[in-house]
């Protein structure tokens, strides 16, 4: 069921030092920029969007955030994956109330290009989030090659009960 | 039997919209509700109103423009936590509709 196609593994961020929101975005939006997937415009973007329309989200582990931006900074289809080396608030996706925040360790940073080409990412990024031992296990992961075996396990776990 | 409009609306009209467009269509059929689906920016709300004329706007994110148009929160259909008292909202709002 996870189609990992657009996780490039040289997207894949571990314990990502970061002390505000502003530099973890930074950091991970500077990553897809260098691999060429966007275009300089893309991390001010994200961080203004953030701030508008905020993108975390609460689970049953630790908090994930969904970062993304308009297409005209996109120049190809990507999702970018940070771990957080400590904990940092995000408020909460469709909530007007600023003071509602969540502990983000987990950011999935997504350049998307044209809607319905990335649903089902999208609809995979939904399921691995409401599964908190795989956020634990991606949390824990000492490379991305274990965090990466990690989704790929959980892929295969699913398929085998479909 | 008219089609219900239905408009899903995130930051980006792009992102979060289409899972919440896709969530809004499965439980539109299994309701047996025929419907037109559009997504749109939320800045793009007001004028969208006024073109599209929705029954009900599904939204991911807070909306700032002043609507009649009964607003239900899109999260549950991303996160899946609440997904039932969404769908029972969904149907109350266009129960007249239908």
């Amino acid at each position: 069921m996870l189609d990992l196609k657009l996780l490039d593994r040289d997207l894949v961020m571990l314990n990502i030092e970061a002390d505000t929101q502003k530099e973890a975005l930074e950091k991970l939006a500077q990553r897809l920029c260098e691999k060429g997937y966007v275009k300089d415009t893309y991390a001010q973007a994200i961080l203004e969007r953030e701030k508008v329309f905020p993108t975390g989200l609460p689970t049953e582990g630790h908090g994930v955030a969904i970062p993304h931006t308009d297409v005209e900074h996109v120049n190809k289809p990507a999702i970018a994956l940070g771990i957080l080396q400590k904990p940092i608030k995000f408020n909460l996706m469709g909530d007007v109330d600023p003071n509602n925040q969540v502990d983000v360790r987990i950011l999935f940073m997504l350049a998307i290009k044209e809607p319905h080409m990335q649903l089902k990412l999208l609809q995979d990024i939904m399921e691995i989030i409401q599964d908190g031992v795989l956020l634990e296990k991606m949390v824990q992961a000492k490379s991305v090659d274990e965090l990466v075996e990690a989704t790929e396990q959980y892929a295969r776990e699913k398929e085998g009960v479909a | 039997m008219a089609k219900v409009r239905i408009m899903c609306v995130c930051g980006t009209g792009i992102a979060t919209s289409t899972v919440a467009h896709d969530g809004i269509e499965k439980i539109c059929k299994k309701n047996g509700i025929d419907f037109d689906i559009i997504q749109c920016k939320a800045l793009e709300v007001a004028s969208q109103v006024g073109t599209f004329k929705p029954d009900i706007i599904i939204s991911t994110t807070p909306i700032s423009a002043k609507t009649s148009v009964p607003i239900v929160s899109g999260i549950p259909l991303l996160t899946g936590v609440g997904i039932e008292k969404l769908e029972q909202d969904v149907l109350e709002v266009l129960k007249d509709k239908k």
